[in-house]
C-alpha cells in the first residue's frame, strides 16, 4: 500500500511559469511626500522685519520705519552783538568850577548814570541773558591836568546776585572784567544796559579846560550766550520736511490697503519753548495711482521744556480715523515714497528760554499697523519635480509604468493666515514653458483661517485646512509619467474673503501657510 | 571553489531533511532512528548499528503555488489577489536537515531489559519569518495597506549547524511503564539569527507623511570558515576527518519519553524531546542597530522666496539626514560575547491500538512552540521483511499524508519514509537564462527521510500486554 502511495506521489511537473506568465493582481497605490513648503510671518525677510514688531499675542505687526532724527538749534540766536560800546561823560560847568577851585591833589566825588545800548533778538523779548563766558574789557581814555579814577558798577549784570562792579584809573591799562556766569537783565525788555559811575577826580596841576569830557570804551570781548529768556513775540515758524523710499516686498503684488496707518513725528524738546505744529505726510505710490494724503487734523501744541536742562517729549500722530470704517492707507507694489512736511510755530508763552546747548530733536516715522485687508498678495515659488523618475524609482518590480492607471498630485494646505488664497499649479518643462495639455484647471480656492473679532478687527484664530488635487486618470497618467515636466509652479493669490473695506484683517506673527504636495498612484497590475 | 563548504550546507538543507517532522517514521518500529521522536520505544532486536542516512524537510505556511497560480488554456496566470489572501500576518519558511553519521545500540541486563544507543548526527535548521507586510507591500503599495503601516516587525531569521552526540537509555520502570531518556552533548558549528527586529514605514493616510522605523539585532558564531571564500580553509574541504574534528560550542539536551500499556490493544505514550541549550562563544559576534524614527514629508522648503541655494540647502539637509539614519543603521553597537540559544522542545502524545498481530492504529497530538498538529497513523507488517506506515497529518494551515516502508533482508533494514506524498507535483519556474527552480504545488511540507541499519535479531508478533492481574516484574517490555 505504501507502495502504491509513493508511486501515486512520485515526481511530476504540473505547472510551468516562464515569460508568458499572466499576472492578475490588486490596485495598488502608492504615495510618496514631495515638498513640503512652509511660510510663516515669523520668517519674513529680514529687510522688512528690522521695522516690525508685534503688538502683543493675536493681534497683527506693526510695521515702522524712522528717518533719521534731526535737531533744530539755536545757535544763531546766541551770537552776542560783535560792537564796543562807548560810555563817556562830560563835565558840566558847575562841575569845572569846583574842580579848579580845589587844590591840586585833592579830590573831588563824582556820580553819573549812562546806558550802553543792547541789540536783542528779533522776535524774543529778551527778559535775562545767562552768559557762559567772555570779558567785559573796559579802556579809559587819557586826561589832560586830571587824575581820575572810577568804579563802574552795573545793576543790569549781576553774578551770583550782586551787580557786576570794577574800577579802572585812567592812564593805567585796560581793565579785564570775566563774564562767566553773569546774568544780564532787561527787567523791563529795556535795550540798553545801566552802567552806574563813580569817579574820583583830581587835578594835577593845571586848570581842567572847559569841555573836558572822561570816556570809557567798553569791549565785549568772546561772549558766549548760554541762555536766552524771555517772551517770543514774533519769531518766524520753523520748517521740516522729509522724503523716505520704501521697497515693498516682492509678495505684493496687488495694492493691499492698511487701516490705520499713521505718521508719526516724536518731538524731545529740550527748549523753554512752546511750539504748535502741523504736520501732513503722503504716500506716493510708483505705480501711477493717486497719494495718499494723510489729512492734517489741526495744530497739535508741543510743551516747552520746564526749566533749563530738562525736556519735554510728545508724539504726534496724523491718522485718518476719523472715517467708519475707517480709511486705508494704500500700498502699492514696487517702489513706494513716503513724504512729510512738519510747521513748527512757537507759541507766545511767557517765561520761554533758549539755550545754547540744547535743541528741538525732531523724529518722524511711519508706523502701519498689518491691519486691512488685501486685494493681492501672491507668492510664487517654482519646485523641481521629474514624474517620470519618481515614479520609476518609486514602484517595485513586478510593477512598470503601464501598471499605472491614476496619478493623484495631492496638494494640501494648512491656511494660517487670514486671507483667502488662489492657489494655482501649473507644470513647466526644462525650459521653464508651461506645459499646459495636461490639465485644463488648476486654481482652487483656499478658505481663509477662521477669525474672531477683536477691537473691530478679525483676528485668526485657527487655521483653515483645505485639499485639492490634481488627477491623471489612465492615458492622461501615462501621458504625465512620460512628460517632460521638470518644474512645478505653485502660486498663491491672497486676499482677504469678503471684499475689501468690509473685513479689516489683522496679520500678526505666528501665522502662516504650509503646503504638503505628494504624490499618490494607483497601479493595477492587470492593466497591459 | 571555495564556495563548496556553502554550497553543500545548501544542498544538505534543501535535499536532506528535518527530524521534527518524521511522522510517518514515528509509526515504524522497526526502523532504529524512530526513537529519536519517541525515546520510550524499545527498537527492535538486541542491537543495531545505524549507517550514515538523510532526513530533510522543508515547510512553509504560505508559499503554495496551487493558491495563485491558475492555468487556463495553456496560459498560466499568476493571480496575486490569491496569493494575497493566502498571506498571514507572519509567514514561515523552514528548512531542516540532518545527516546520520553513524550510531549503533544494543541491550543489556540479565534479561536484556535495558537498551542503550549512541548516535551522531549532523543538524542545520533554518527558518524564515516573513511579515506579510513586506509581502503585500510589493503589490498593495504603501498607502494600500491598512491604515498606511507596513509592520516588518516579524521579519526574523534563525540558523544553527549543530553537531549532536547522543547517549539513550530506554528500560521498563514497571510492567505496564516504560520509559526512555536520551542525553545530548551538543557541539554548535554555525549560528546566525536575526531577531528583536522593528521595521516599519507609515504612511499617514491623510497627510501622506512617512514616518520609517528601523532597527534589527543579529547574533552569529562559528561563521568565519563558513564565509571563508579561500579554497581548502574550511574543515569540510579539508576532509571528513577534520570536519568531524571541528570542535564547536559546547550545548547540552535531553530527550525523554514515557509510555503506559492500558491493556493489551491500548497503549498510551509521550515524550518531549528536542530541547537544549548551546552558549555559543567561538567567533561570537552580536550587533544591534538602532536608528530612531524618520520622518519625510518632501523636500522641506521654507521662506517667502525659495531661491535655487535655499532648495540645494534644503535637499543637502534631507540627504544628510538621511544619511545620518542610514549612518547610524550602518554603525551598530556590536561585541563578541557569548550567547546562549535555547533549542526549542517539542512534545508528541500518543495513543495507540492494536489491531491484531500485523497492524496498529494511533494518533498523536504533536506540538512545537504554539502550533499543534494532529496524526492519524496505520503501521502494517507483511511477515518479518516489511513494515509499512501511513500517516495523515493536520496542522495550522495545512495538511499532508505521508507514507513509508521498511524492508529487511536478513539484517539488513533499509527504510524510505515521506511525510508528504502531496508535494509530488510541482511548479517550474523559469528564472532566465536556462535556469528554473521548482516549487511544491499544493504542499506546505516536503519531507523525506532514508536510511540504512543493521539490526540484530528479528522483529518478532507484538507481545501481548499485562492483562490483570499483571504478569511477573520480570517479563520484558516490549518482549521479543
Amino acid at each position: 500500500m505504501a507502495l502504491a502511495l509513493l508511486a501515486v506521489g512520485c515526481l511530476k511537473e504540473s505547472h510551468q511559469v516562464d515569460e508568458s506568465l499572466v499576472l492578475q493582481g490588486p490596485e495598488g497605490f502608492w504615495s510618496v511626500p514631495l515638498v513640503s513648503y512652509a511660510v510663516s510671518t515669523n520668517d519674513i525677510p529680514a529687510a522688512f522685519t528690522e521695522h516690525l514688531a508685534s503688538n502683543g499675542p493675536g493681534a497683527s505687526y506693526v510695521w515702522s520705519q524712522a528717518l533719521p532724527q534731526q535737531a533744530i538749534g539755536f545757535d544763531e540766536w546766541m551770537t552776542w552783538p560783535a560792537a564796543s560800546s562807548a560810555v563817556s561823560h562830560s563835565l558840566s560847568d558847575d562841575e569845572l568850577t569846583a574842580l579848579n577851585a580845589l587844590s591840586p591833589g585833592v579830590a573831588m566825588q563824582l556820580e553819573f548814570v549812562e546806558t550802553i545800548p543792547f541789540e536783542g533778538v528779533e522776535g524774543f523779548q529778551i527778559h535775562k541773558i545767562a552768559l557762559a563766558s567772555g570779558t567785559l574789557r573796559c579802556v579809559a581814555s587819557p586826561l589832560v591836568a586830571l587824575e581820575a579814577t572810577t568804579n563802574f558798577s552795573f545793576p543790569e549784570m549781576q553774578k551770583d546776585g550782586q551787580p557786576l562792579t570794577f574800577e579802572i584809573t585812567d592812564g593805567i591799562g585796560p581793565v579785564d572784567v570775566d563774564l562767566a556766569n553773569v546774568e544780564l537783565l532787561f527787567p523791563s525788555s529795556q535795550p540798553f544796559l545801566t552802567v552806574e559811575a563813580l569817579m574820583n577826580l583830581q587835578r594835577t596841576g593845571g586848570w581842567v579846560a572847559q569841555n573836558m569830557a572822561l570816556a570809557w570804551q567798553f569791549e565785549w570781548v568772546d561772549v558766549a550766550i548760554k541762555r536766552l529768556e524771555g517772551q517770543a513775540t514774533a519769531l518766524d515758524p520753523i520748517a521740516f520736511e522729509g522724503e523716505l523710499e520704501l521697497a515693498s516686498p516682492a509678495w505684493l503684488t496687488g495694492p493691499m490697503g492698511l487701516t490705520s496707518a499713521a505718521l508719526m513725528l516724536e518731538i524731545e524738546n529740550q527748549q523753554g519753548l512752546g511750539f504748535e505744529v502741523d504736520l501732513s505726510g503722503q504716500i506716493h505710490s510708483s505705480s501711477g495711482s493717486s497719494d495718499f494724503v494723510w489729512l492734517p487734523k489741526g495744530p497739535a501744541a508741543i510743551p516747552a521744556a520746564p526749566s533749563p536742562g530738562t525736556s519735554a517729549s510728545s508724539t504726534l500722530c496724523i491718522q485718518d480715523d476719523n472715517t467708519s470704517p475707517p480709511m486705508s492707507t494704500w500700498i502699492q507694489p514696487g517702489l513706494t515714497g513716503l513724504g512729510f512736511q512738519a510747521l513748527l510755530s512757537i507759541s507766545d508763552d511767557e517765561n520761554q528760554f533758549i539755550t545754547l546747548e540744547d535743541s528741538v530733536k525732531l523724529r518722524p516715522f511711519l508706523e502701519v499697523p498689518f491691519v486691512g485687508f488685501a486685494s493681492q498678495i501672491e507668492w510664487a515659488d517654482t519646485m523641481p519635480i521629474n514624474f517620470q523618475d519618481v515614479l520609476e524609482r518609486q514602484l517595485p518590480p513586478p510593477l512598470e509604468l503601464h501598471h499605472i492607471q491614476r496619478i493623484e498630485l495631492h496638494c494640501q494646505v494648512k491656511n494660517g493666515l487670514p486671507l483667502g488664497l488662489d492657489a494655482q499649479v501649473q507644470f513647466l518643462d526644462g525650459e521653464m514653458n508651461a506645459v499646459n495639455e495636461l490639465f485644463t484647471e488648476t486654481t482652487t480656492l483656499l478658505q481663509p483661517a477662521m477669525t474672531s473679532l477683536l477691537n473691530g478687527v478679525y483676528v485668526p484664530v485657527e487655521p483653515a485646512l483645505s485639499d485639492w488635487s490634481l488627477v491623471f486618470d489612465g492615458l492622461t497618467a501615462h501621458e504625465l509619467a512620460m512628460s517632460d515636466v521638470q518644474f512645478m509652479h505653485v502660486r498663491f493669490i491672497g486676499q482677504t474673503s469678503d471684499g475689501h473695506l468690509a473685513r479689516p484683517v489683522a496679520i500678526g506673527p505666528n501665522q502662516g501657510l504650509e503646503l504638503a504636495t505628494s504624490l499618490r498612484v494607483e497601479t493595477n497590475l492587470n492593466q497591459p | 571553489m571555495k564556495q563548496v563548504h556553502l554550497f553543500l550546507a545548501m544542498l544538505v538543507m534543501l535535499s536532506s531533511g528535518w527530524a521534527q517532522g518524521n511522522w510517518v517514521l514515528s509509526g515504524m518500529d522497526w526502523v532504529p532512528q524512530s526513537s529519536e521522536i519517541q525515546p520510550h520505544k524499545r527498537p527492535v532486536g538486541n542491537g543495531f548499528l545505524i549507517f550514515p542516512g538523510v532526513n530533510a524537510q522543508w515547510s512553509t505556511d504560505w508559499l503554495q503555488p496551487a493558491q495563485w497560480l491558475e492555468t487556463d488554456a495553456g496560459i498560466t496566470t499568476l493571480n496575486i489577489n490569491s496569493l494575497l489572501a493566502s498571506t498571514n500576518d507572519v509567514n514561515a519558511m523552514n528548512v531542516h536537515a540532518s545527516v546520520d553519521l553513524i550510531g549503533f545500540g544494543f541491550d543489556l541486563g540479565r534479561r536484556s531489559q535495558h537498551f542503550i544507543s549512541f548516535s551522531i548526527s549532523e543538524t542545520m535548521n533554518a527558518s524564515l519569518a516573513l511579515p506579510g507586510d513586506l509581502i503585500r507591500l510589493p503589490f498593495l503599495g504603501n498607502a494600500g495597506l491598512p491604515n498606511g503601516i507596513m509592520n516588518g516587525d516579524a521579519l526574523g531569521f534563525d540558523a544553527a549547524h549543530i553537531r549532536s552526540y547522543s547517549l539513550g537509555w530506554q528500560g521498563p520502570i514497571t510492567e505496564r511503564l516504560a520509559a526512555g531518556v536520551r542525553l545530548r552533548h551538543l557541539r554548535g558549528m554555525e549560528c546566525l539569527s536575526l531577531q528583536d527586529v522593528r521595521l516599519r514605514w507609515n504612511t499617514d493616510p491623510e497627510t501622506l507623511l512617512w514616518t520609517v522605523e528601523a532597527a534589527a539585532a543579529i547574533q552569529s558564531a562559528g561563521l568565519r570558515n563558513a564565509l571563508d571564500t579561500i579554497a581548502g580553509n574550511s574543515a569540510l574541504e579539508q576532509g571528513l576527518e577534520p570536519y568531524l574534528r571541528e570542535a564547536g560550542d559546547p550545548g547540552w539536551g535531553w530527550d525523554l519519553g514515557a509510555e503506559y500499556a492500558l491493556n493489551e490493544q491500548w497503549k498510551l505514550s509521550a515524550s518531549f524531546v528536542g530541547s537544549g541549550k548551546i552558549q555559543w562563544s567561538r567567533e561570537a559576534r552580536s550587533a544591534q542597530w538602532q536608528s530612531d524614527a524618520l520622518q519625510f514629508d518632501g523636500v522641506e522648503l521654507e521662506g517667502w522666496v525659495v531661491e535655487t541655494q535655499v532648495l540645494q540647502d534644503s535637499l543637502s539637509s534631507l540627504l544628510q539626514g538621511w544619511s545620518s539614519w542610514v549612518d547610524d543603521l550602518k554603525n551598530p553597537d556590536e561585541n563578541d560575547l557569548a550567547f546562549e540559544q535555547t533549542l526549542q522542545a517539542r512534545w508528541n502524545v500518543r495513543i495507540e491500538r492494536n489491531l491484531g498481530d500485523r497492524a496498529a492504529f494511533a494518533c498523536a497530538l504533536l506540538g512545537n512552540g504554539a502550533d499543534l498538529t494532529g496524526l492519524a497513523s496505520l503501521t502494517w507488517e507483511a511477515g518479518q521483511t516489511m513494515q509499512a506506515n501511513v500517516t495523515y497529518g493536520r496542522g495550522p494551515q495545512f495538511n499532508s499524508l505521508g507514507a513509508g516502508v521498511a524492508c529487511r533482508l536478513g539484517g539488513l533494514l533499509w527504510f524510505l519514509a515521506v511525510d508528504n506524498i502531496l508535494a509530488a507535483q510541482y511548479v517550474r519556474i523559469d528564472s532566465g537564462e536556462d535556469r528554473s527552480f521548482v516549487l511544491p504545488w499544493d504542499a506546505s511540507m516536503i519531507h523525506g527521510r532514508t536510511g540504512v541499519a543493521w539490526v540484530i535479531g528479528r522483529p518478532k508478533k507484538t507481545t501481548k500486554a499485562p492483562s490483570s492481574p499483571p504478569v511477573s516484574p520480570s517479563s520484558r517490555w516490549p518482549g521479543l
